[in-house]
C-alpha cells in the first residue's frame, strides 16, 4: 500500500521531482568533485611518498647530526636498512663563469651515489641522450640543471656555473624528477651535484640555511605502516632534538600536499555552501510539494492510515529523490575528474588520473540523503502534526503556523552543517566562523527582515492608494516583496550567502594582492640570507661604496628551546589519528621546530606592540614573543622560556607579545631577546636591500655574490610574482565553486519564482481582464527580484566586509582593502542574471490565458 | 440596446475534430435586468460567459455591447472594454492574495487610472458592509466574505453588465444565499445587467428572465 502511494505521488508529482533532484544535483556535485579530488590527490601522494621521499624514510634538520647522535642512529638502523646515504640541500646563488651579470639564487641537492633509492631522475645531456642514473655526478665537479636555471642564467649545456668557490660543469638538463610534485612554490630552481663537491663549495659556513638528510632504504621486512611508525617513534625518542625530524611516507605526504590541502580546504567551505543553498531550495520545494498534497494527507488520514505510515509515504519519496541526485553526482564527477585532472597538470604537477573512489561515493550518498532529510523532516512532522479538519481545507486555508520551538527540529542541521563545516575546512576555528557566519545571515534575514517588511507596509502602505506615489507595477512589485514573506526571504538568504561569498572571495584576492603588490617603497627588493659574522661588517662597507640600500644586518641566533617555565620541552610526537585538524598539524609542526633568535634594542617597522611592554633596563633577561607563536606554543606574558645556544643555557622571561605584518618581507622573528643577552653567542645575518628597480636588483646581485659567494638572496619581487601566480590559480578554483554557489542560488531563485508565479498565475489572468497588459506585468515580476537582488547585494555586501575584516585578522594578519568597483561589477552581474532568470522563469505566468479563470 | 448577440458560432479543435459548442446563439437586452443562464455540465455555459467577457473570441457572428462590436477588437482594447464595461465575479472569488481586501477592490479603478480611487473602493466595499474589513487579506477573511470583496471589485468600475459565474458554488447554502441577495440588490440599485450562470434553478427563479443553454442555443424558460 505505501508503495503504491509512493509511485503514484512520484509519478504524478514529475516536474516537483525534477526540479527537486537538480536542485540537489546542484548543491552536491562540487562536494562530489571535490571530494574525489582530494582523496585522489592523497592517495597518489601516499602511492608515490617513496618517490617523493627518494627513500623509505628519512632523517633531516638544519643542522647535521652530531658525532653522537649519528654513532646511535647508525648503531639503530644497522639491522633494519639495506642501504644510508645522506644528501644535503642548500639555497645558494649560482652564476655563469663566462657571463657575471647574472647571478640566480639555486636549490642547490647534493647528493650521493645510486640516489634516488626509489622514483627516478631523467636528465638530457647535450646530445639529447637521456639518462635515469646521477651516479655519474660523483666523478666531477659536474652538475645536472633544471631547465629554469638555463633559461634564466642564459645558458647552455657544457657551459660552467659557479657556485660558492667552485666551479661546476653542467652535463644535463632534467626532464623527469620524481621527487619533485604537488611543491605548489619553490623558492629556486634546482639543480644536482655530488655530496662530498658540495663541502668545497664552502657554502655551507656557519649558521647557514641547509637541511641535511639521512635517507634510508629499509629491510623489504619492514615496510608496514606500523613497523615504520615503529622506527620513527624509536628515532624520536633516540635523537630527542625538535630540530631533528624523522619522516615516514604517511607523514611526510601531509606535508607535501599542503598547498593543496589549505585550497581544498577552502573550496571545500564554498562547496557547502551550495549545498545549504540548495538546502534551503530542498525545504521550500518540499513544503510546496506538500501544501499540494495537503488534501491527500487528510484523506489518506481520514481513511485509518496511521501518521507513522503516511510519514514514511514521503520519507521514502525524499530518501529515493536524494538516492537519484547522488547518483546523478557521481555520474558527473566521474565524467569531469579526467578533465579536471588534466587542466591541474599545468599547476600541480599532478600525473595521475583522478577517478571516483568508493569513499566518495559512500560520503556523497550519506551527505545528500542526509542534508535531504534534515531540512524536510522538520516540515514533513509539523505537517502530519495537523489535524484532519485542517488538512481537508486545502492549501489555500492551510497554515504552517511555526514557533519558536518548531525552529529547534532545525537544530540536528545545524550540528551536521556544523560538523561539515569542520571536515571539509579541517579546522574548528575557521569551520565553526563558517557555520556562525551562515546561520547569521540566515537568522539576520529571517528576524530583522519581517519587522522591517511589517513596518514599512503599515506606515506607507496598507490602506493607501495603490500607485501612490509610484507606479502600479512597482506598486505590484513591492507588495508581493512583502507580503509573500517566505518567498521574499528564502530567495533573500540563498542570493544573499552566494554574493557574501562571492564578494568576500573577491575582497580577500584585492587585499592580499594589494598587499603584496604594494608600491610605497616600504617593501625590500632583496632579501640576503647566510651572512657569516665576520662578513656582516664588510658587506655594509660593500653597500655604502656602491651606494647599496642595504639595511643594517640582522642577527640570528640559532638555539634550542630547551624549556617553558622551567619545565623540560620534549618532541612533540605525531599523532597517527586519522582526523586531523590544520591547527593540529600546525601546532605540531611548529612545536617541533628549531628556533632562530634576534635581539633588538627597538621594534621595527613591521613589528608592533600587542600586549606587555617593551624592554626594560633591569636585571631580567627579558624576551618579545610573535602573537601567533605564543598562541601556538601556549605561552604568554610573564612565561619563562630557556635555550640552549651552542651548549649554553639562557632563560628569558616574556615581557611583551607583538604582531609582526610578515607581508613587508623584513628580517622578522617569532623570538627577539633584549640587547645585551645573546649578542656574544655565534650568529649569522640576515638583511634586505631596500626598494631598487629591477636592473639595479640583478647588479646588486653580482656585486655580493662576487665578493660573498656563500651569502644567498632571494629576489623578493620574483618571490612576490611566484606568489601572486600560485594565489591566482587558486583564486580561479575557488571562483568556479563560488559560482557553482551562485548557480545554485539562482536555480533557488528560478524554483521559487517559477514556484509563485505558478502559483499566482490565476491573479495573472485576473489583472489581464482587468486591462493589464503582459509587458506590465512581466515588468512588475522583473522589478519584485531586482529588488531583491539589490537587497541581497547590500545585505551580502556589507556581511562579506565583516566576515573580511575578522578573517583577515584571524588568518591575513589584518590585511583588508575595499574593492568597490569589483563589488559594483558583482552587482551589476547579478541584477542581469536576476533580469534573465525572471524572463525564463515567468514566461508562463505573464502569457497566462485569461480563460484560466472560467474553468 | 444593453447587449445583442447575433448568430454566435464557437467550436473547438479537440483531438482533431471539431467540436461545435455554440452555432447560432442569439441574445438580445434592451433595458438593465438581470438573466439567469443554465445548462448542463458541458453545455457551453463558461463558453458563453467568456466570449461576454471578452475573453475568447467566436468563430462567427457579433457581440454588440452598446453600440460597439467587440469581436474584432484588439487584445489591449479588448483589456479597455472589460475594465469599463464588464465587471466580473468568479466562482474562485480570484483574489490577489498579497493585497487587501480594498487593495482588491482598487485594482480595476488603478488600471483605469480613475480618479477618487481610494473613495469609491472604501464605498464599494461598504455596499458589501465589508467597510471594517477593509484592510485584511484574504486568507484573512472567510469564503463568504472573500466573494463579497469579489462582488465590491466587480462593481466598482460600475459597468453596464456584470457577469456572475456560480458566484455561490464554493459557499454554503446561507453564505451562499447572502452573497447573491446582495448582488441582486446591488444590480437593482445600480441598475445594472446581470447575467448569472448557473445550475441551481431556484436561484435562477430570482432573475427577471430564465435561459436555458441547449443543444448549442439559448431557449428562453417561460
Amino acid at each position: 500500500m505505501i508503495a503504491k502511494v509512493i509511485k503514484r505521488d512520484l509519478l504524478n508529482s514529475k516536474s516537483f521531482a525534477l526540479i527537486f533532484i537538480f536542485n540537489l544535483f546542484l548543491g552536491i556535485i562540487g562536494f562530489v568533485v571535490l571530494h574525489s579530488f582530494r582523496t585522489n590527490v592523497n592517495d597518489l601522494l601516499e602511492s608515490r611518498a617513496r618517490q617523493l621521499m627518494a627513500s623509505d624514510m628519512y632523517i633531516a634538520g638544519r643542522r647535521d647530526l652530531s658525532d653522537e647522535e649519528r654513532e646511535k642512529f647508525l648503531s639503530y638502523i644497522k639491522d633494519k636498512s639495506r642501504a644510508i646515504m645522506r644528501s644535503t640541500e642548500v639555497y645558494s646563488m649560482a652564476r655563469p663563469v663566462e657571463n657575471k651579470n647574472k647571478s640566480r639564487l639555486v636549490d642547490v641537492v647534493s647528493i650521493e651515489k645510486d640516489y634516488p633509492y626509489y622514483g627516478e631522475i631523467r636528465y638530457k645531456d647535450q646530445k639529447e641522450k637521456e639518462f635515469t642514473s646521477l651516479d655519474i655526478l660523483q666523478d666531477s665537479f659536474s652538475i645536472v640543471v633544471s631547465a629554469e636555471i638555463l633559461h634564466q642564467m642564459k645558458v647552455k649545456i657544457g657551459d660552467k656555473l659557479k657556485i660558492g668557490e667552485k666551479e661546476f660543469s653542467i652535463i644535463g638538463v632534467i626532464t623527469g624528477d620524481t621527487t619533485t610534485s604537488l611543491r605548489g612554490f619553490s623558492l629556486a630552481p634546482k639543480l644536482y651535484m655530488a655530496r662530498k663537491y658540495l663541502y668545497e663549495t664552502e657554502l655551507l659556513g656557519f649558521g647557514s640555511v641547509a637541511s641535511y638528510s639521512h635517507l634510508l632504504k629499509l629491510n623489504e621486512d619492514l615496510q608496514s605502516d606500523e613497523q615504520l611508525n615503529q622506527i620513527k617513534d624509536d628515532l624520536d625518542d633516540l635523537i630527542t632534538d625538535k630540530a631533528i625530524r624523522v619522516r615516514t611516507p604517511k607523514s611526510s605526504t601531509q606535508r607535501m600536499g599542503r598547498v593543496l590541502n589549505y585550497l581544498s580546504d577552502y573550496l571545500g567551505l564554498v562547496g557547502l555552501v551550495a549545498l545549504f543553498l540548495s538546502g534551503i531550495g530542498a525545504g521550500y520545494l518540499f513544503q510546496n510539494y506538500l501544501f499540494l498534497k495537503i488534501k491527500d494527507i487528510g484523506i489518506l488520514k481520514s481513511l485509518g492510515m496511521r501518521v507513522r505510515d503516511i510519514f514514511k509515504v514521503y520519507l521514502f519519496q525524499l530518501v529515493f529523490l536524494a538516492f537519484i541526485s547522488a547518483i546523478l553526482a557521481n555520474i558527473v564527477s566521474y565524467f569531469s575528474l579526467p578533465i579536471i585532472s588534466k587542466s591541474l597538470y599545468e599547476y600541480i604537477n599532478l600525473d595521475g588520473n583522478l577517478t571516483l573512489n568508493i569513499e566518495t561515493i559512500i560520503i556523497s550518498f550519506a551527505i545528500t540523503i542526509g542534508s535531504c532529510l534534515l531540512v524536510c523532516i522538520p516540515i514533513l512532522l509539523k505537517m502530519l502534526s495537523k489535524n484532519i479538519k485542517h488538512l481537508f481545507g486545502g492549501s489555500s486555508f492551510f497554515k504552517f503556523d511555526f514557533q519558536v520551538k518548531d525552529y529547534f527540529a532545525y537544530l540536528p542541521l545545524i550540528i551536521f552543517l556544523w560538523g561539515l563545516a569542520i571536515y571539509q575546512a579541517h579546522s574548528f576555528k575557521i569551520g565553526t566562523l563558517f557555520t556562525v557566519a551562515l546561520i547569521l545571515v540566515g537568522l539576520f534575514i529571517s528576524l530583522v527582515f519581517p519587522y522591517l517588511f511589517k513596518f514599512l507596509d503599515k506606515k506607507f502602505i496598507l490602506g493607501k492608494e495603490l500607485k501612490s506615489p509610484i507606479e502600479l507595477k512597482t506598486a505590484m512589485a513591492i507588495r508581493s516583496l512583502l507580503r509573500d514573506k517566505l518567498s521574499t526571504l528564502l530567495t533573500l538568504i540563498s542570493l544573499t550567502t552566494g554574493v557574501m561569498l562571492l564578494a568576500l572571495i573577491g575582497q580577500l584576492e584585492t587585499s592580499l594582492r594589494g598587499e603584496l603588490t604594494d608600491d610605497s617603497g616600504e617593501k625590500p627588493s632583496l632579501f640576503l640570507f647566510d651572512i657569516q659574522e665576520e662578513q656582516a661588517q664588510e658587506l655594509v662597507k660593500l653597500a655604502s661604496e656602491n651606494k647599496i640600500p642595504l639595511r643594517d644586518p640582522q642577527a640570528m641566533v640559532r638555539a634550542r628551546l630547551t624549556k617553558i617555565n622551567g619545565e623540560p620541552y620534549k618532541k612533540h610526537k605525531e599523532s597517527q589519528q586519522v582526523f586531523k585538524t590544520r591547527e593540529e598539524e600546525r601546532s605540531e609542526n611548529f612545536r617541533n621546530r628549531g628556533v632562530n633568535l634576534t635581539f633588538a634594542k627597538d621594534l621595527n617597522k613591521a613589528e608592533k606592540l600587542d600586549e606587555g611592554r617593551w624592554f626594560k633596563d633591569d636585571d631580567i633577561n627579558e624576551i618579545s614573543v610573535e602573537k601567533r607563536y605564543a598562541s601556538r606554543m601556549g605561552i604568554g606574558l610573564g612565561d619563562t622560556m630557556s635555550f640552549d645556544v651552542l651548549g649554553v643555557e639562557i632563560s628569558a622571561t616574556i615581557t611583551s607579545i607583538r604582531t609582526v605584518k610578515w607581508t613587508s618581507f623584513l628580517p622578522n622573528f617569532f623570538i627577539t631577546f633584549e640587547d645585551g643577552i645573546i649578542n656574544n653567542a655565534p650568529k649569522s645575518y640576515i638583511s634586505v636591500v631596500n626598494k631598487v628597480d629591477f636592473q639595479r636588483q640583478l647588479d646588486i646581485q653580482d656585486q655580493v655574490v662576487d665578493k660573498f659567494p656563500n651569502i644567498s638572496i632571494i629576489n623578493v619581487t620574483e618571490v612576490i610574482n611566484k606568489i601572486l601566480n600560485i594565489f591566482k590559480a587558486m583564486s580561479i578554483a575557488i571562483r568556479i565553486m563560488a559560482l557553482l554557489c551562485l548557480g545554485v542560488g539562482f536555480f533557488v531563485l528560478f524554483a521559487i519564482i517559477q514556484n509563485q508565479l505558478s502559483k499566482k498565475k490565476y491573479e495573472a489572468a485576473l489583472q489581464k481582464v482587468f486591462g493589464f497588459q503582459a509587458r506590465s506585468l512581466f515588468m512588475s515580476i522583473c522589478i519584485e527580484y531586482i529588488i531583491v537582488v539589490l537587497l541581497a547585494c547590500f545585505i551580502g555586501i556589507g556581511f562579506s566586509l565583516l566576515l573580511g575584516v575578522i578573517v583577515s585578522h584571524l588568518f591575513f594578519d589584518g590585511i583588508w582593502r575595499i574593492d568597490w568597483q569589483y563589488n559594483s561589477v558583482t552587482s551589476l552581474l547579478m541584477i542581469s542574471f536576476t533580469f534573465l532568470m525572471s524572463y525564463f522563469a515567468s514566461r508562463s505566468y505573464y502569457q497566462a490565458n485569461v480563460k484560466l479563470l472560467l474553468k | 440596446m444593453i447587449l445583442n448577440l447575433k448568430d454566435i458560432n464557437k467550436s473547438y479543435k479537440q483531438a482533431h475534430k471539431e467540436l461545435t459548442v455554440l452555432d447560432g446563439l442569439q441574445l438580445q437586452i434592451e433595458e438593465p435586468k438581470s438573466i439567469a443562464i443554465l445548462g448542463k455540465s458541458g453545455a457551453g455555459k463558461s463558453t458563453l460567459l467568456s466570449l461576454l467577457g471578452g475573453l475568447d473570441k467566436p468563430n462567427n457572428g457579433e457581440i454588440i455591447i452598446g453600440s460597439k462590436n467587440i469581436v474584432n477588437l484588439s487584445e489591449a482594447e479588448l483589456a479597455v472594454y472589460r475594465s469599463q464595461n464588464i465587471g466580473i465575479v468568479f466562482q474562485e472569488f480570484h483574489l490577489m492574495k498579497t493585497f487587501t481586501a480594498l487593495e482588491n477592490v482598487m485594482l480595476p479603478l488603478e488600471i483605469l487610472k480613475e480618479k477618487n480611487v481610494l473613495e469609491r473602493a472604501k464605498k464599494a466595499l461598504e455596499l458589501v458592509q465589508l467597510g471594517e474589513r477593509a484592510n485584511h487579506f484574504p486568507h484573512e477573511l472567510s469564503g463568504g466574505e472573500c466573494q463579497r470583496v469579489a462582488i465590491a471589485r466587480a462593481v466598482v468600475t460600475e459597468p453596464q453588465i456584470i457577469l456572475a459565474d456560480e458566484p455561490s458554488g464554493n459557499l454554503d447554502t446561507d453564505t451562499g444565499e447572502l452573497v447573491m441577495d446582495m448582488i441582486f440588490n446591488l444590480v437593482k440599485d445600480l441598475k445594472r445587467t446581470l447575467i448569472l450562470v448557473t445550475h441551481d434553478r431556484d436561484l435562477a427563479k430570482k432573475c427577471d428572465e430564465m435561459y436555458e443553454l441547449k443543444e448549442r442555443k439559448l431557449e428562453k424558460i417561460q
